[in-house]
């Protein structure tokens, strides 16, 4: 495994470039309300990586979509939330203000690239509109610097990718040209949502790579979502765990990699350390919850190991440290044994 | 592709022939015949019929009799109307261009308001503005055109007085196009309804369908305004779709101008048929009814090619 790459801006005392706080978002589906948000603060510094970690239907994508109010409302349903992005209150329903934010403000790249890119236009004709759009240059104006920053982003040959149509390119080529798309727009803060999942191992090595490489050169945030540890630990200063729409904890990455306080995160941890080693493999006992019928108290209740009596109630979010968090009542426990 | 157009052209002529069949065979079905139109009171007397149905070449053989009309038909010569005693294609392409411009008035009504009605219920899915127009595109898609008609023409032309019913000449009449076109509004617009509300329903389950497309949200999430996201990205991969069903359209656009036309006076081949039988005139309506019958299907074989031009997939299919 290559080694940890860290950023040079470990933590910022500053006020947050992004700041979300308690944020509700709810999906109408036949079999009853699905909550797929429950009251998530997140706060993003400049200059900082932080690592959104959680399985299918933890809430991540949604939270992260839902930083630029990105989410078509309905079929989502805002229940309540602030956010707000360099100092400014971003309002859900001021589009303007909104499209100004979205591509210059907050860059956002996607799990599977190649559909994030129209299958009738090609390549070049996409980021040109986008450019066109946001900068209001011309495509012949923006050429070089469009040739220049998917070089950057490790794209052999730049002209000749400009020319094809997404699906013409390999998912790693189409996620390093979204990348690029993100980055011509200049913007303070980059959300990428699985940018490697789809991938096979050597394009998300590369991928993973040149993300580590643009939070060092450029200064960029960076909010990296993934049920990947590895991915994460790569890159993250700070990491959140969500499980069933909820933050489970969060701190500084040493500190949870190294001592994690919630079960869930040890079972994310055992799991995944554990590989390889010819053992038999650990996973985290259960299936995720329906989020549409969740257990009353903590949700983690039916899967968890330790679950005692007080579990039938929700645990709120408590320090577990000077800057580390997690919800989970055994760690009142420990206080009062101690 | 080339080789199955004309596979596909080739198709086209034994079903010219089956209708050049039928369309003689009107003739000879129908009761009273032509010889007794034609003469209507002097029919009694037998000299005049044997006269009239020797001119008419009515004595030979029913294969002859065909072959006759057929090789003459194809030659642009479909006989003298008994009715208005000049030459049946004198009558007859002037009458087409006019069930054309008709058609042609149709098909822009169907393509702007389906296009437009597709995509706007599709925006606002499932909102009572939605419901109300797939209500009215189910009603309109199921009523008879002369119905539609008769209802404009009652509410547009004798109610309000805005727009005129009848009157409608010709093409290259005193009024110019500006007459023509105030003339063309009611009818093309009656004709239009079926199409249109086929059009919107097709382009509405496209568009529900492009619209949560991956690229969609991307292209908000790079902050391109909405109409971008709307018709740059969601309608381009509708047009496929929304060609292919326009394509079928035109052919039913025809067809249906035909009967408008008898209600709007419109002076075209529908309204043209439907004086020939009121008048008993078998030549020409039999010459209009082979023309429209060969326009619909040349019609149909053009919007055929046309979608498999669009999709190489459907040759093999």
């Amino acid at each position: 495994m290559p080694p940890p790459l860290r950023s040079r801006a470990a933590s910022q005392p500053e006020a947050p470039l992004l700041e979300v706080v308690n944020l509700t978002v709810r999906f109408g589906s036949p079999v009853g309300e699905v909550h797929a948000v429950e009251g998530v603060s997140i706060s993003v510094g400049a200059g900082e990586t932080v690592g959104i970690i959680g399985e299918s239907g933890s809430g991540k994508t949604v939270a992260c979509m839902s930083m630029t109010w990105l989410l078509p409302s309905p079929p989502a349903r805002y229940l309540s939330g602030r956010i707000t992005f360099k100092g400014e209150e971003l309002r859900r329903n001021d589009e303007a203000q909104l499209r100004k934010v979205r591509g210059s403000g907050v860059g956002m790249i996607f799990q599977n690239a190649r559909l994030s890119f129209n299958p009738a236009y090609r390549l070049g004709r996409q980021i040109e509109e986008v450019l066109r759009v946001q900068l209001g240059r011309s495509a012949r104006a923006m050429l070089p610097e469009m040739v220049q920053t998917l070089r950057y982003c490790n794209i052999a040959e730049p002209e000749a990718v400009l020319g094809k149509f997404p699906h013409e390119v390999s998912g790693g080529v189409a996620q390093r040209v979204s990348i690029a798309l993100a980055l011509l727009s200049r913007p303070d803060l980059l959300i990428a949502d699985e940018p490697t999942t789809a991938l096979d191992l050597l394009s998300q090595i590369e991928v993973l790579s040149l993300l580590a490489r643009l939070r060092d050169e450029s200064g960029l945030s960076l909010v990296l979502v993934s049920h990947d540890l590895g991915v994460v630990r790569r890159i993250a200063d700070r990491v959140i765990i969500m499980y069933a729409g909820r933050v489970v904890e969060e701190g500084p990455a040493s500190a949870i990699f190294a001592a994690p306080r919630h079960p869930y995160t040890q079972g994310l941890l055992a799991s995944a350390l554990q590989q390889g080693d010819g053992e038999r493999l650990y996973e985290v006992p259960g299936t995720p919850p329906d989020l549409a019928s969740l257990p009353p108290g903590c949700s983690f209740r039916p899967r968890c190991p330790f679950a005692f009596d007080r579990c039938v109630t929700m645990p709120e979010l408590a320090p577990a440290g000077a800057t580390h968090q997690a919800r989970c009542h055994l760690l009142e426990r420990a206080t009062e044994h101690a | 592709m080339l080789s199955y157009a004309a596979k596909r052209a080739a198709a086209i002529v034994p079903t010219l022939i089956g209708v050049s069949l039928v369309t003689f065979a009107l003739l000879h079905i129908v009761p009273g015949g032509p010889v007794v139109a034609i003469l209507g009171m002097a029919a009694s007397d037998p000299k005049a019929v044997a006269a009239v149905t020797r001119e008419l070449g009515l004595d030979r053989s029913l294969p002859e009799q065909y072959w006759i009309w057929l090789r003459h038909a194809l030659g642009g010569n479909f006989g003298t109307s008994t009715e208005f005693h000049v030459p049946v294609s004198t009558l007859l392409f002037p009458k087409l261009a006019h069930t054309l411009v008709l058609t042609a008035g149709s098909l822009v009504y169907a393509v702007l308001l389906g296009l437009a009605l597709g995509i706007a219920t599709a925006l606002y899915h499932r909102s009572l503005f939605d419901r109300l127009a797939m209500l009215l595109t189910l009603i309109g898609a199921s009523a008879p055109v002369f119905w539609i008609g008769l209802l404009l023409v009652y509410l547009f032309a004798i109610r309000l007085q805005w727009l005129p019913a009848l009157g409608m000449t010709s093409l290259i009449g005193p009024g110019g196009v500006l007459e023509v076109l105030k003339h063309l509004i009611l009818p093309a617009f009656a004709n239009s309804i079926i199409s249109l509300a086929v059009i919107a329903r097709i382009v509405r389950s496209s568009m529900l369908e492009s619209l949560v497309q991956p690229y969609v949200l991307a292209a908000r999430a790079r902050g391109l305004p909405r109409w971008r996201q709307v018709i740059v990205h969601s309608f381009r991969n509708v047009l496929p779709d929304a060609i292919t069903i326009t394509g079928l359209q035109v052919g039913f656009l025809f067809g249906g101008a035909l009967f408008v036309e008898v209600v709007f006076g419109w002076p075209g081949l529908g309204y043209l048929i439907y004086s020939s039988i009121e008048a008993r005139d078998y030549v020409t309506m039999q010459a209009a009814v082979l023309i429209v019958s060969a326009v619909f299907v040349v019609v149909n074989l053009a919007a055929d090619l046309a979608r498999i031009a669009l999709d190489p997939r459907e040759v093999h299919a």
